[in-house]
């Protein structure tokens, strides 16, 4: 009995030491988690301390809410790393996810639904004057700059224009309100797309002075020899939302530690795409190095943006009951 | 008695030699990979994949060209290297023509990423972020055989090809960068028809890759 232990020990160890290489040798290594793994519900308690964090308009459902505080735990805990003096550093002040929630904090200060209806009084009359923001192919949209743009092409015939949100006025003075709007499908994208669109959609509130033509950074139609051509999807100017998208976005696609295959092809995807679509490739030096990184509209500043819609927060809970 | 034992042995002394063969192959592969200052030992972590990878990469010893798109795939690509079956077969017949034809069809065309640029403007279309998704799965399977990277790696070469200029900049970029990651991946393996690619890649996509290169 004993020999026959022994032989049955001596056949199985070369066959599983043979199984143990084989399955060394051909299993697939699988993709990691990456960072949807980093899904966070809203009142999370890991977010519980993000002060700089933007308000969440209380018309937003816990389940857009919820991806909106996903995007924020993406962007923070994507382990990228940018090399100095590169264009990341000049546009996000740093070469980490530190210096890209810097970034956002600075610009983006208050979400909305898509389905907020921006009202707008006016001397005149009670029209609605964006009701587009509402409608279901919009993502995501930097309503601040969209509230500013549509007051300076309607002052004239509108004066005294102001938007508000629920009953509250918002500033709309200038795009740096913040003020960002999500719609509905926004949730149906992949999460990495989701953090490069917060990241364009950020720099839409930059603005060195109100009467420059790259203040907002509006889009521009492609050009005729584009592949986009007549669609209103491309920057004409260099450095605006689809510049400052594809540096981010390559940078998570080239270097993030902890994002999946799948996660790094779509930031690559990403960043091609909204470099495609920068028809004045030739501006973007140059606009660096006038400085027009980092712009501000003068006696505009984050903080105090950041408190006028502290102040509409509260409001708007109040009106929601929430 | 004897008989069973006599078995017993057989078994055993077959075993062994296919463990011992097993090994050999290992051994090998090892050492063809050697050579390769990207190749990092299969027990580390997948972030330790991309710290060697990019050292390597930003110091220049990457075997292919400058670019900085086809090293950001290498972390994931490393493994390829480690251990493949070999299998005498060319990239050109790496695919069936019915295969082919499945692929072309599989991407999406200029015309849908035009209609869902129009519907949506802002956004990159779905079709182009879906298509990134079923790269990555590509990318992943070129790691568990030679015969695996040569299918990836004609599918992307189709792709960057684009004979019939069928879709976006951004796609053959993107594919043009993912051929090129599975070449650097496979010293020796795809030279030519990387360099055949480049060389008759339209100015657009030529472009937008100097472009990215430069971000």
């Amino acid at each position: 009995m004993r020999n026959n232990y022994l032989v049955l020990s001596l056949i199985l160890a070369p066959v599983l030491v043979t199984m143990g290489c084989s399955s060394s040798t051909n299993s697939t290594p699988p993709d990691r988690p990456g960072l949807a793994a980093l899904q966070v519900e809203c009142n999370s308690s890991d977010l519980a301390d993000d002060t700089d964090g933007p308000f969440i308009d209380p018309g937003m459902s816990n389940f857009d809410c919820s991806g909106i505080r996903t995007v924020y735990n993406g962007i923070r805990k994507a382990e990228i790393s940018a090399q100095e003096n590169s264009n990341f550093q000049k546009l996000f002040g740093g070469t980490n996810s530190e210096s890209v929630v810097g970034f956002m904090n600075q610009r983006v200060h208050y979400i909305v639904p898509g389905t907020t209806n921006f009202a707008v009084r006016h001397t005149d009359g009670r029209r609605e004057i964006m009701p587009w923001t509402r409608e279901e192919r919009i993502v995501a949209l930097n309503a601040g700059m969209a509230m500013w743009l549509t007051i300076k092409r309607n002052a004239a015939q509108f004066p005294g224009m102001t938007f508000t949100l629920g009953r509250t006025p918002i500033d709309s003075t200038a795009p740096t309100s913040g003020v960002i709007l999500l719609g509905r499908r926004f949730a149906d994208f992949p999460l990495v797309d989701r953090m490069e669109t917060m990241v364009h959609e950020a720099r839409h509130s930059d603005c060195a002075s109100v009467n420059d033509d790259l203040c907002g950074h509006p889009h521009s139609e492609c050009p005729s020899d584009h592949e986009l051509r007549g669609i209103h999807a491309c920057d004409g100017r260099g450095i605006g939302p689809y510049f400052t998208g594809a540096v981010y976005s390559k940078t998570v696609g080239t270097t993030c530690a902890n994002c999946s295959e799948k996660e790094k092809q779509i930031a690559l995807a990403s960043s091609l795409d909204s470099l495609n679509r920068v028809v004045n490739r030739d501006r973007i030096e140059r606009g660096i190095e006038q400085g027009w990184v980092i712009d501000r509209v003068p006696g505009s500043s984050p903080k105090k943006h950041r408190d006028d819609l502290r102040t509409v927060h509260s409001s708007r809970k109040r009106e929601m009951g929430r | 008695m004897m008989k069973r034992f006599a078995i017993a042995l057989v078994l055993v002394l077959i075993g062994l030699i296919v463990a011992i063969a097993v090994n050999r192959s290992d051994d090998a592969t090892e050492a063809h990979n050697s050579g390769d200052t990207e190749i990092v030992s299969n027990s580390r972590e997948s972030e330790d994949y991309a710290a060697t990878s990019f050292a390597a990469a930003d110091s220049g010893a990457g075997t292919m060209s400058a670019s900085t798109l086809a090293p950001a795939l290498a972390p994931t690509l490393a493994q390829a290297a480690q251990s493949r079956p070999e299998e005498a077969t060319d990239v050109a017949s790496a695919l069936s023509p019915q295969e082919e034809r499945a692929w072309r069809a599989s991407l999406p065309t200029l015309e849908s990423i035009r209609r869902q640029t129009a519907e949506d403007t802002h956004r990159t279309p779905r079709a182009i972020l879906n298509a990134a998704e079923k790269f990555a799965d590509l990318i992943v399977s070129a790691q568990t055989s030679k015969v695996a990277a040569r299918e990836a790696f004609r599918k992307f070469q189709i792709c960057a090809e684009d004979k019939d200029a069928q879709w976006g900049t951004t796609l053959k970029a993107l594919c043009l960068a993912n051929a090129k990651a599975i070449a650097q991946q496979n010293p020796g393996e795809f030279d030519e028809e990387v360099r055949t690619l480049e060389r008759n890649l339209d100015p657009r996509t030529a472009e937008i890759t100097q472009a990215f290169d430069r971000l």
